[in-house]
């Protein structure tokens, strides 16, 4: 599947998955760790835009919350969004490749053309369109966001595969009588996992900053759940008395994206073919 | 040649069609009724379902998808909620303002780009390839409405040194001469921010096109007659390598045009991509519907362009299926 030897030697792996690990504990561990309450107004009318100090380490926004405490508990909704909209996309991406590699021309074809259509139009007005069209929410969001993100694996995929169904290995098992749906899923499927895996890591990057802009634009995951676009949109208002509020989600989510994608170029180069 | 150009060309036009079938769906699937949009809130339900009769609201669907197909080739989407316009005028009034844009975006963004992996090729691994190696990761990671935002808050709003927004300024409609250099005046910084993100995508695509030419033979053929540096790199090197660069062209203009609907947004700037978002945002379905099929237009219009202009500078690519 990959090079674990390069992979190991990488030193993009070693900073882009510690950073992605960081994250993701802290937002696991976000009730734990989170030194104040994310929604709470800590109260006195003086902690509105508190700048960064020892007491609030990334200060106070204009409602006076916690921005360390709503970034670590925004990190749980942002990341748990991004890793289901990757997963549905790339799983539905991943089926549509082997439908399209192995089901012959004609479907191959037409699964191609609508995947050409949808990568055609631009990727935030199909989001927001579909998004408008089919309401808010976290789980339309993540919904709308994989039905975004599954042309690129789908791609990937296929290409693979098409590769794979004239290997010697497939052309034997056929031989042998194996059925079709038996041959794609022990020997189609294994070799497809590394390209998932590829379009995956770079797919992180690209939903995060898609519900990032969402946010931003006033049509992403609605408050309260603290989402790190919906703080970046919040602390917008306030940017010349307040960078603060809106600086630290913002360097939060290019953090992230940019290990992401590091990690995917990294998995890329390793793929052992 | 020219048959290749024309039938991808040919090619857009059901692309087209289907991007519009793609919108009626998705208007289909909406929850709700869609009634409580299409009139004035304040009327009575009764009044609203009578209206939502008249526009065909309850006729069966393949008639509303005829209609829907009729509508999307005579460009008529009836007329905007919020101000009664056409909506046809309102989107053919900022489609100009979106195809300077991003114009003028693409066509910097591809030449900075490709300078710039020119740069990182004249020594590989070397100390300036790794810092614009880096710098590229980093400004790809942050997203552009917040680069826009700060843009906005420290080089116009601080600082002072362009305009917060919008196209030309009141005060220079009136002198012709001054009229066009405030235009561009006004187009700084969008494009800028524009043109530093798609060149950082076409410098990464190029510099690897770059390195991998370089170590073809024929290259180190020309190094062996004794051909300079610079003569290796823009004689040799530069042209065998631009076809990819043009490849990513297309790639590049649904991205590109996106990408320029949330800068337009940011900076006021009166194109399609405003409209579209301010459109969503007051529940302007009619205008909606008709800036989401013509952005989606543009981009497979674009689309075509770009492949047109790929066969015209690698032959190969006509044989291959798109992208």
């Amino acid at each position: 599947m990959f090079n674990f030897t390069i992979l190991r030697r990488d030193p993009r792996v070693w900073f882009a998955g510690g950073v992605l690990f960081i994250f993701a504990a802290a937002g696991l561990l976000a009730p734990w760790i989170a030194p104040f309450d994310p929604a709470a107004n800590l109260g006195r009318e003086k902690l509105s835009l508190v700048s960064p100090g020892w007491e609030h380490w990334f200060g106070t926004d204009l409602e006076s919350r916690d921005v360390l405490s709503r970034m670590l508990f925004g990190a749980r909704t942002s990341l748990a969004t991004a890793a289901c909209a990757v997963g549905a996309a790339v799983s539905l991406g991943t089926l549509i490749g082997i439908i399209a590699g192995a089901g012959g021309r004609l479907l191959d074809r037409a699964l191609m053309s609508v995947a050409d259509l949808f990568l055609g139009i631009p990727g935030i007005v199909l989001l927001l369109a579909a998004g408008a069209f089919l309401g808010k929410g976290q789980w339309t969001l993540i919904l709308v966001l994989s039905l975004t993100f599954w042309m690129r694996s789908a791609r990937l995929v296929r290409s693979e595969v098409v590769i794979m169904m004239n290997r010697e290995f497939v052309l034997a098992a056929r031989g042998l009588g194996v059925a079709q749906p038996a041959i794609l899923w022990r020997h189609v499927l294994p070799h497809v996992i590394g390209p998932a895996i590829v379009s995956a890591t770079l797919g992180v990057g690209g939903v995060l900053a898609a519900e990032a802009t969402l946010s931003f634009l006033g049509f992403g995951i609605p408050e309260p759940a603290p989402s790190w676009g919906r703080m970046i949109q919040s602390g917008m208002e306030q940017i010349s008395h307040g960078w603060w509020v809106s600086l630290f989600p913002a360097a939060a989510i290019s953090l992230c994206v940019a290990s992401a994608n590091l990690l995917g170029d990294a998995f890329n180069e390793a793929r052992a073919t | 040649m020219w048959a290749g150009i024309a039938r991808r060309c040919l090619v857009s036009i059901p692309v087209c069609l289907a991007a519009s079938l793609l919108v009626f769906f998705l208007l289909e699937a909406a929850p709700g009724e869609p009634v409580q949009y299409l009139s004035d809130p304040e009327a009575s339900a009764e009044a609203a379902r009578e209206q939502a009769g008249v526009f065909g609201y309850f006729d069966p669907m393949p008639v509303r998808l005829w209609r829907w197909i009729e509508n999307t080739i005579t460009f008529d989407f009836g007329r905007s909620i919020l101000d009664g316009r056409p909506v046809r005028d309102k989107v053919f009034e900022a489609l100009p303002h979106t195809l300077l844009l991003s114009g003028v975006s693409l066509i910097l963004g591809f030449a900075l780009g490709i300078a710039i992996a020119l740069i990182s090729a004249w020594r590989p691994r070397g100390a300036l390839d790794l810092f614009i190696s880096a710098s590229g990761v980093a400004i790809a990671s942050v997203p552009v409405f917040w680069m826009g935002t700060w843009a906005v808050a420290w080089f116009a709003a601080e600082w002072k040194w362009f305009p917060t927004g919008g196209d030309v300024a009141i005060d220079a409609m009136v002198e012709p001469g001054w009229h066009a250099a405030d235009r561009i005046y006004h187009l700084i910084l969008p494009a800028g921010i524009l043109i530093l993100v798609t060149s950082v995508q076409v410098a990464r695509f190029t510099r690897a096109a770059l390195l991998a030419t370089l170590r073809e033979e024929f290259i180190q053929s020309a190094r062996a007659r004794g051909a300079s540096r610079a003569r290796v790199l823009l004689g040799h090197a530069l042209p065998a390598s631009l076809h990819s660069t043009v490849a990513l062209f297309g790639l590049s203009i649904p991205w590109l045009i996106g990408g320029s609907a949330v800068v337009e947004y940011i900076f006021n700037y009166p194109g399609t991509g405003r409209l579209f978002i301010e459109a969503m945002k007051r529940r302007d379905y009619p205008v909606v519907c008709a800036a989401v099929i013509m952005l989606s237009f543009m981009a497979v219009l674009g689309n075509a362009l770009a492949d047109a202009l790929a066969i015209r500078f690698d032959p190969r690519a006509e044989d291959r299926p798109n992208v």
